[in-house]
């Protein structure tokens, strides 16, 4: 299958996607205010429960409002992508739409894990839009790398997830079930991530787990990206080495999952 | 799938021995798993530059073949090819070559315009930008979209007849030679759907696209279908011209001679007929505003030759004749008398 008509479907995808946001206005506000909606709840509950330079401590951060803007963006395009890659091919059924897409010459994954990819553009571009503002605010003009920076962690981080979330898409087509069967791993995604927490306070098995999740080394290099006091390069070309090899390993093992997938749907009907 | 030899020369489509069960289930805890034989050795040939019709009750077969045709759905057991290509093996290359049109009501994002849902699939189906557009133009203007607003106006906004024009223009993008449609017509009004009917007889007749579509509707069936197959419970058991089809459930040609005259000319006029062709029956029927109708059945030679003579002979002996036709059975009634069913 040729890259021309891969780089078609993703055109076609993310012009769908920018048809949508035109039509549900109101959702992309929604969107765009997601971040300061997350911080001023965070803040809200840690101010009830300690100081913020505590929790500057805890997290080793230079800035707790930068940080947290970087790990609430960081959330939302990871929820997005999870969920749209996931909820793919549901939706194209609900909408009538799935074999006319199983109907293009690429297979339904690579369909699907484009569609991914698409909406980890998307949902980046609107989260980096949406905390600018106030990050240019409080670092200045050089603080622009550093939304570019954290622009590249999120969509290198977003491609192990996509090929989760393809797998998943495939698991609920056969399954003829009509929900996201990867939400319930969201919340445990969140919580071993080291989002809101550093990872090192977690039980030793979650301390673990959270090594093979590739949502930690986002957070690690969202921080340390953000985290403009230090020297940071060093960490994120660790956090780039890790994202790269479970690219490769989550890829893999998705790719081969979700072509047995797609054929059982092929054989079962949709 | 097995490996059966097909020679496709000729065949735009070729089912041959095809076999699909499904499993499902039902209860709540305790399940019970019902078995569906979908297809049971169904095999369908679609010369190339036909409209073929398939016909069927509901639950025959007809949409399982036609998903198993454009390869969404993979057969258990025998060989379908489109254009001589194997639906199963060079999947891909079927795709390029069809059009699929599965429903009227669905497929559409809801919230997007008709250009911008042609768009979308046309990229979808690896068209460069800049030339999906001029396809779209062009499409939205060969179904009559574009004169109706329909290039801008939302999916969930159109009429029914809007979204199957919307749905054929989607078929046609790639211009493939094959167009697949199922119950492309279901619940369009009568104007909407002969503006649909005409436009894929234009498209078989002068672009020489093979179509095949599955119908309810017989009037369909008879007008547009150069051949028409009737399936039942997974099986083809019936397949024809409509003509062809009539007539294999039709014993005797039927002609009606109505108009005024004497009772006695339109006996002599019957007899003269029975003595001339031998097993033929007439009957007389009074009409309204004093006409009579002879109706004649008959084993043997032509109806047009019978209706020819009939009319003559009660014209020599005086009487005015005001309708003379031939009845033929309609293909709905071949359509009970072989599957059985209502349509």
């Amino acid at each position: 299958m040729s890259l021309r008509l891969y780089m078609s479907m993703l055109q076609a995808e993310l012009y769908s996607r920018i048809a949508w946001y035109r039509r549900n206005r109101s959702l992309l506000v929604a969107e765009l205010l997601w971040p300061y909606a997350t911080i001023m709840v965070l803040l809200g509950l840690g101010l009830g429960f300690g100081d913020i330079e505590r929790y500057q401590e805890t997290m080793g951060i230079a800035n707790v409002i930068l940080y947290l803007l970087a790990a609430s963006a960081t959330i939302t395009v990871s929820l997005g992508v999870l969920d749209n890659a996931a909820s793919i091919g549901l939706w194209h059924r609900w909408l009538g739409t799935l074999p006319y897409i199983m109907l293009s010459p690429a297979s339904l994954v690579a369909y699907s894990t484009l569609a991914g990819i698409a909406a980890a553009l998307t949902t980046t571009a609107t989260q980096i839009l949406s905390i600018s503002p106030v990050v240019v605010a409080l670092g200045g003009l050089q603080s622009l790398g550093v939304l570019l920076v954290l622009a590249s962690i999120l969509l290198i981080g977003m491609l192990p997830l996509t090929m989760l979330g393809t797998f998943t898409a495939m698991t609920a087509l056969v399954a003829k079930q009509e929900g996201n069967l990867l939400s319930f791993i969201v919340p445990l995604i969140i919580m071993v991530s080291g989002v809101f927490y550093p990872v090192e306070i977690l039980p030793r098995s979650l301390e673990v787990l959270s090594r093979v999740v590739p949502l930690t080394y986002v957070v690690e290099a969202a921080k340390l990206t953000v985290n403009l006091s230090s020297e940071p390069w060093r960490g994120l070309i660790m956090a780039t080495y890790s994202l790269s090899a479970m690219i490769v390993a989550y890829n893999l093992v998705g790719y081969v999952a979700s072509r047995l997938g797609e054929k059982k749907v092929r054989e079962r009907g949709y | 799938m097995s490996n059966n030899v097909v020679d496709s020369a000729g065949y735009a489509i070729e089912g041959v021995d095809l076999w699909k069960t499904f499993y499902t289930s039902s209860g709540g805890i305790k399940r019970k798993r019902i078995k569906v034989e979908a297809l049971r050795g169904l095999t369908v040939r679609v010369p190339k530059g036909v409209i073929y019709g398939l016909l069927g009750p509901n639950g025959a077969g007809k949409t399982t073949f036609v998903k198993i045709i454009t390869t969404l759905l993979l057969p258990d057991k025998g060989d379908a090819r489109v254009l001589g290509y194997n639906v199963l093996r060079e999947a891909p290359t079927v795709r390029k070559n069809i059009g699929v049109m599965l429903s009227v009501e669905r497929g559409f994002f809801w919230k997007l315009s008709g250009y911008e849902n042609l768009l979308y699939f046309a990229m979808i189906y690896g068209m460069p930008r800049r030339e999906a557009e001029e396809r779209v133009e062009e499409l939205l203007k060969l179904v009559g979209l574009k004169e109706l607003g329909g290039d801008e106006k939302h999916f969930e906004d159109m009429s029914l007849g809007m979204r199957a024009r919307l749905g054929l223009a989607r078929a046609l993008l790639k211009d493939p030679p094959v167009l697949i449609l199922d119950e492309p017509t279901l619940g369009l009004d009568p104007t909407s759907a002969r503006r649909l009917r005409n436009l894929l007889t234009d498209l078989a007749r002068r672009q020489g696209k093979t179509i095949l579509l599955t119908t309810h509707n017989m009037y369909e069936a008879e007008e547009i279908c150069d051949t028409v197959g009737i399936i039942r419970k997974g099986k083809l058991v019936a397949e024809g011209s409509p003509s062809q089809l009539k007539r294999m459930v039709s014993e005797y040609y039927s002609v009606r001679v109505t108009g005024r005259g004497t009772r006695e000319v339109f006996e002599e006029t019957g007899r003269y007929i029975v003595d001339k062709y031998s097993g033929s029956r007439y009957k007389v029927v009074a009409r309204e505003n004093e006409r009579l109708s002879l109706i004649i059945l008959s084993p043997v030679g032509s109806e047009e030759q019978i209706l020819a003579e009939t009319v003559q002979k009660l014209v020599d002996k005086g009487a005015r004749i005001t309708d003379a036709r031939i009845i033929e059975p309609t293909l709905e009634d071949v359509f009970i008398k072989i599957s059985g069913e209502e349509p």
